[in-house]
Formats: structure tokens, sequence, C-alpha cells
């Protein structure tokens, strides 16, 4: 029987998790191969009966000095056990232990840049999926995201070429063959698909990848919680800690709004003291789908609730709090759905929300185009992972 | 019975520091690997675990993907174990199942266990033999409430047992589910293997004497004779330690004694040493050398705690000693009942500060009693060899008797 090793190496969250593991099940049936599961975090969303397929991703070494707002994906990868020989070395020879044990003859790869470095000489073959943010397109330097001014295109090259060397030394001490670039790794796989859409995706690229639209990922226990009464907007609020949580939260209690807030674990404390007659605050997550009726959607611009967001035709009020963020928040504005305020700094906490959240609620232009977008980018109008079943299955012949 | 070659083990260490349990497992794993057995070890800390065997597969144990602290000063083993996912069923069947799975890769006909209360009870009930590789910290009493890893802090009953019954529960959610009997005292799951060897001596066990357990003592990594500076006339301080803030002060007062001082600081700040180079009776080291030797040959020794102490009274070397956390607070505790070792500091503030250590050391160099005790206790354990013991461990895992020498 074949065998398949899915790998998730940095990240968090249900995005990751999800899409990796259904995808895991859906080959398993499909395919009737051997699937086996290395993941960074044996999340408790997963089905239980994976665990008995789960291996633990080897933790990567955190950089000794690291990047403090990293801004390229070189920066990423410094930050990542790239900045050093010895973090790469142990780094590719853990994931190399796991190959030799597991022997999968096609290594699918959910941004796992070591895994895929350590595989660079071997004869599994390979795929890789993601989003956009974890898939750079070919280049030297690598090009930068989407809506992220912050680079400097001759300090990355400089970077890059200093990483690379780091990493051919390393990686002829394993007899794998050296690269001529830094991206190169990412480039040789057999098969590329981002679950992501072109307006989504984190880079502009020159010749267009896979596109399997947003796979959803849906905990197993969700809330459909009901409008407070009255005759507000409705608004329904997704919220982190961040430096403008408690000002936020003060402008819609404050306001005339019907509001849903799901506080994310950490934000609950604060959030939990602004129930009242016009808010209802859920520590349960909520099912979307559910909140068709609503008339704006509050989030720190995650890639997949802007996904289901716009699947529902809604306008979005979105406040990034870090890079990835910052550059969904740019397509989803660029797209025309959605303002956004920059919430990854302390000068969120003196913001006016509510000036957006009234342009949003007032200006219909917001939601025509997320209407119009809204059968386009519909999960279930999309290819999803399941279509990679076909390319899998040549690859495994 | 004589076992054989080329079995496949599995060797885990879940928790606890690096340099103990992987010093304590490196001969073992080195002699069955010399004996031609395919071995996999899974370890906490990845990157030690590469450096000290770089040719033998290394994987990361299961983790929670939020570690629970409920009691970040854990001060029992139940307490330790409800911090690494005993909190819950749930919790524990996935990590369960996850050691499992590395189960399937490898295909153990052993599983060599250093402190790793869920590969215990992930491999429960499997024909795989199962082998504990610990002290008395990571083990247990044979019955009853699991012991006091802070003996000198006061306990409360209702608590400790509340804490027992919810690891408990969890414990036996796994077992009924693999169609094992349940457990009626947490204990008792540790007993629940082929052998227990415990790498130290009933008087330091940190939990005090066990029956049921083989005692191995500490093994012997060999090594270069100790490299003892200035006129051999000299009464000789061994001194052996890890950095802590304090390491260069107490070198530096140390240093102004009139003793031949070899001190062994793996990963010492090389500056720490210039600045030392004036005391040429001092010779600060990274290298270590022959430990067993170097013991037998001082007149006193100074370790922060653990088997290095064992040693040194094995060598009839009295021992001040200097613990940075209570699990060598704990070790210290015991050390001192034996008469031969002094502790210096309190467990509320550790590592101690040096005017303590000092104070503790004049203590030591002026007590016969304590060298009188020291040479009572190596008296005692004359016959134990280590090369005997570690046999002894490789056919324990082997499924063998020891081969004779």
């Amino acid at each position: 029987m074949k065998r398949i090793l899915l790998t998730w190496e940095l990240g968090s969250g249900l995005g990751h998790v999800i899409p990796l593991s259904d995808l895991g099940q859906h080959l398993a049936e499909a395919l009737g191969v051997d699937v086996w599961y290395c993941f960074q975090s044996l999340h408790p969303q997963l089905p239980p009966k994976l665990f008995r397929r789960m291996l633990q991703a080897p933790g990567l070494q955190p950089a000794s000095k690291p990047i403090t707002r990293p801004c390229t994906f070189s920066d990423m990868l410094h930050n990542v056990g790239f900045d050093h020989e010895s973090h790469l070395h142990g780094g590719i020879r853990a994931w190399r232990d796991i190959f030799s044990l597991v022997k999968p003859d096609l290594l699918i790869g959910e941004f796992s840049p070591m895994a895929l470095l350590a595989a660079r000489g071997l004869s599994m073959a390979r795929v890789q999926v993601g989003t956009g943010w974890h898939v750079p397109p070919p280049g030297h330097p690598i090009p930068a995201y989407r809506h992220l001014p912050c680079h400097d295109p001759e300090q990355q090259a400089a970077m890059e070429i200093d990483i690379l060397k780091r990493v051919n030394h390393v990686l002829a001490g394993f007899n794998a063959p050296p690269m001529a670039n830094l991206g190169e790794f990412f480039q040789e796989v057999d098969l590329t698909a981002l679950s992501t859409t072109p307006e989504f995706d984190h880079f502009d690229r020159p010749e267009p990848p896979l596109y399997l639209g947003h796979s959803p990922a849906r905990p197993r226990h969700l809330e459909s919680p009901t409008w407070p009464p009255g005759d507000g907007a409705r608004i329904f609020a997704y919220l982190k800690p961040f430096a403008g949580l408690t000002n936020l939260l003060r402008q819609l209690a404050n306001g005339r709004h019907r509001v849903i807030i799901h506080a994310a674990e950490q934000a609950w404390d604060s959030a939990r003291h602004f129930s009242g007659p016009n808010v209802v605050v859920s520590r349960q997550p909520v099912a979307i789908d559910s909140l068709a009726d609503a008339d704006l959607i509050i989030s720190h611009a995650g890639h997949g609730l802007i996904h289901e967001t716009l699947a529902l035709g809604l306008p979005m009020l979105l406040l990034p709090l870090h890079r990835e963020q910052q550059v969904n928040a740019g397509n989803a504005r660029q797209v025309g759905a959605a303002l956004s305020i920059d919430c990854t700094g302390p000068a969120a906490d003196g913001t006016n929300f509510e000036t957006a959240i009234k342009q949003l609620l007032e200006q219909p232009r917001f939601r025509q185009t997320a209407q119009a977008c809204s059968r386009r980018l519909h999960p279930a109008n999309c290819p999803g992972l399941k279509a990679l079943s076909e390319p899998i299955a040549e690859l495994l012949q | 019975m004589k076992a054989s070659l080329g079995q496949s083990i599995l060797v885990t260490w879940e928790n606890g520091p690096d340099w103990r349990h992987l010093m304590r497992l490196k001969p073992i794993v080195e002699r069955l690997a010399e004996r031609g057995h395919r071995l996999t070890l899974v370890a906490r800390d990845l990157s030690q675990t590469q450096k000290v065997f770089p040719d033998l597969a290394c994987l990361q144990p299961p983790q929670q993907p939020r570690p629970v602290r409920a009691h970040p000063q854990a001060g029992s083993l139940a307490e330790i174990m409800l911090n690494s996912g005993f909190d819950n069923s749930a919790t524990v069947k996935r990590l369960c199942a996850a050691w499992q799975a590395i189960g399937e890769l490898v295909r153990p006909d052993a599983v060599v266990m250093s402190f790793s209360p869920v590969a215990l009870l992930a491999f429960q009930g499997q024909p795989i033999r199962q082998v504990l590789i610990d002290d008395g910290y990571s083990h247990p009493m044979a019955s009853g409430r699991m012991p006091s890893l802070k003996p000198w802090q006061r306990r409360y009953a209702d608590q400790q047992t509340g804490i027992e019954s919810r690891v408990r529960k969890a414990v036996n959610d796994v077992l009924l589910e693999a169609g094992q009997p349940p457990i009626d005292e947490l204990s008792e799951l540790f007993q629940r293997v082929d052998s227990i060897n415990l790498m130290t001596l009933p008087e330091l066990d940190h939990s005090g004497p066990k029956a049921h357990a083989h005692y191995r003592g500490f093994s012997d990594p060999g090594g270069a004779p100790p490299p003892w500076p200035g006129p051999a006339t000299r009464p000789r301080l061994f001194v052996y330690l890890r950095p802590f803030a304090g390491i260069g002060e107490l070198l530096s007062r140390i240093g102004q004694l009139d003793w031949s001082i070899l001190a062994i600081v793996p990963g010492h700040d090389p500056q720490l040493r210039e600045r030392l180079s004036n005391r040429p009776n001092l010779h600060l080291t990274e290298t270590p050398c022959d430990i067993y030797r170097a013991a037998r040959e001082a007149q006193l020794g100074i370790s922060a705690g653990g088997d290095t102490v064992g040693i040194m009274l094995l060598g009839a070397t009295p021992v001040c000693i200097v613990p940075y956390h209570v699990e060598q607070y704990l070790s210290a505790w015991r050390a001192e009942k034996t008469g031969a070792a002094i502790c210096a500091g309190t467990p509320a503030r550790l590592p101690p500060r040096t005017e303590e250590i000092i104070t503790a050391l004049n203590q030591l160099a002026q007590n016969r009693d304590c060298r009188q005790q020291a040479g009572a206790f190596a008296a005692r354990y004359q016959a134990l060899d280590p090369e005997h013991e570690l046999a002894a461990v490789v056919a324990e895992i082997e499924g063998g008797s020891p081969d004779c020498p």
C-alpha cells in the first residue's frame, strides 16, 4: 500500500489543522492509501482516530537573534531555524529521521519549510498546499508580499545569499544537491495547490498555480446565537486581545447596534464585562452560516473568515494584528468589500472604530461588492482540496 | 535465558532536565547499539539528544497543544502528571494514541522509559518488554500516596487525594479502553512493567528506599585521569557544576584557598577562565575526566546534586551540595541525611549565595564526622561495579541474563 505523509510545521489554528486532516481522510478513502500525519500541534479538534497515525512534528529552533517585525518570506525563514547551521542541521536531521521511519511515497507539506528542505534529494514525490502566505513565488530575492511596503530588496537579497550559503553547506552534509537560490526548494515540488482564490493570494505570481479556493475549517462544536432585541444594525465580531480591544468593546456597547461577539480565549476576560442589553458575548465559536442576516462582520482579517464573510455577501471591518492579516486586509480592501484599521501596534487604543462602522453600514457599495463576490468565492463553487485526489493518484503511480 | 540480538528498542524521555537523563541513558543506549540492536529515541530535547546520539533516529515525543501548568511548582509526581496532560481523559488519550503511532512504526521488542509517564500508560498491555530507567523523583513507592517532592513543606491530604484521583481517572479511562484492568492507586501504574531500574542508591533516593526496584548506582563514563593543578601535597577539592549566575564569584572565592582545585564546569563562559588564570591552584575546564577517580582522589567535593553527589560519596569524599532547583534540593536533602554531605541554601532561594556555599564548605572541611560517614558510605558499596550494573540493565532490556564478564 502506498503511503502519504502530511506535514504541518508552522502557523496556528484550525485553518491548518482541519483542512489538512480532511484532505488526509479523503485521500485514505478515495485512493486506499496509508496516510500518516506529522503536525506541530496535536489539536483537540482533530478526529480521535487520526492520532493513531499522528507524529509530533519536530520543534523548530527559534532564531538566536530573531527579526522582531518580519516583513518578507526570508525574514520568516530566518526566524524559524534558517539563521544558524546547527538549527538547520537539527531540523533536517529530525525530518529525515521521520521520513526514514514512515517511508512515505509522497509528502504533502502545509507551511512546512524544514520538511520540504529535508526532502530535497530524496526520491519521494512532493506536494505543497496552503494559502499563498506559505508558498513563495520564484525569484531572487523572493518577491515581496502584497500590501507590505516595508521591505528593502537589497537588504533582503543579501540576507537570502547568506541563508543560502548556510543551507547549501548543511545540505551537502546530507548528500543533497545545492540550490541556486533560496526559494528553489519551494519551486521543485511536483505540485503546488493553493487553498485560496487569486484575489486573496498573498503574492503576485508570474504563473498562476492551481487555486483550490478557501477550505473551510469548522470546529466541531459551533453555536448559533440569537441577535439581541432591538432595531439596530446586526454586527458580529470575532475578537482577540489587542491594544484597542477595550476601546472597541466600549464603542460597540455604547452604540445602538445589536452585537454578537465571539471572544477568543485570551480576550474572554476583557470581553465578558461588556455583555448587556445590546451585546451578547460568546466564548464558543459561532457558526458563520448562522449569521447570514448580519449587516457587518468585524474580524482580525483571518484568511478563512474573510472568505466565509464574502461567501455570505457581507461587508467587513478588518482589524489586522500581524503581517499576514495585513496582507489579507489589503486584498479585501482592494476587492472593495472592506475597510481596515491597522491594529498591529499600541496606537489602536485611541482609534475611533465607530466612524468606520458607520461608513460600512451606510455606504451600500461595500455590501454590493461583497454580494457580487459571494457566489464566486463560496467554497461550494471552488474545487477544494478534494480536487487533489486525481493529481495525487497520478503522482503515486 | 539468552536474549536475541538485533531487537528493535524504543528509548523514551518525556520529562526532566536534559543532561541527567541523557547522561544516564547514554551508556545504556551505546551498549545496546554495540550489541546490534536497532534503536529509536523519542526525547524531550531533540537537539541535545541529536548531539549526544549523532547516529541514531531521534523523534519528538507527543506534546499537549497548549501545556497546562496547573501546578507550576509541582510538589508530587501526580502534580507533574497533571501538568503533562493527565488533567483530563481526552488529552491523555490523544497523547497515548500518538505514542502508539510511534510504536506502530518502530515495532519495538522493548521500550526503555526514562521519566515517561504517558509512554508508560500508552504501552500498557502490549506485548513489548517495558523497562524503567528512573530515579526516586520520577518513580514512586510501590503503594500508598505519591510521595512529596518537597517534604520540607506542609501537604494537605485532601488536596493530594483530589489530585491523585483526577490523574487516576484519566489513567483508568485509557486502561479500560485498551481492555486493561484499572488501577486502584496511581503508584500501581509504575509497577506494571517488566523491570524497574533506579539509577541511584537507596540512601540517595529522592522519595526514600524502595524494595521493589533494582538500584543500579551511577554510570561510569570513564575518561582521562583528573588534571589536578599544583603540587600533589595539597588537599584536593573536586568541583563539578553547571554554570549559574554565581559561578564566577564562587570560583574566585574558593580559588583563594590553599587547595588544589579541579573545577569541571561544562558550558562555562571562556572569559571566566581568563579571569581565573591568576589562580595556578585552580584548573577550570569544560572537559569531563574520570570522575570516579577524581572523587577517590579528592578530600572534598562540590556538586549541584544528582549523580555526581553519589559518585563523590562512593569515592568516600564528603560533598558540599549547591542545588539550583527544587529537584536537586530534594536529592541534597536526602544526601545530608547520610551525614556525609552538607547542603547550602534553602529551597526558598536557589541557587544559594556564595556566602552560604562558603559557609557550608567550611563546615564540611572542619567536620570529621562527615568524612567518616562518607567513608562508611563508600565501604557499604565497595562491591558495586558500574560495569556489572550496566550489563544487568542491558540484560533486563534484552530480556535475558547478563553476559558474564
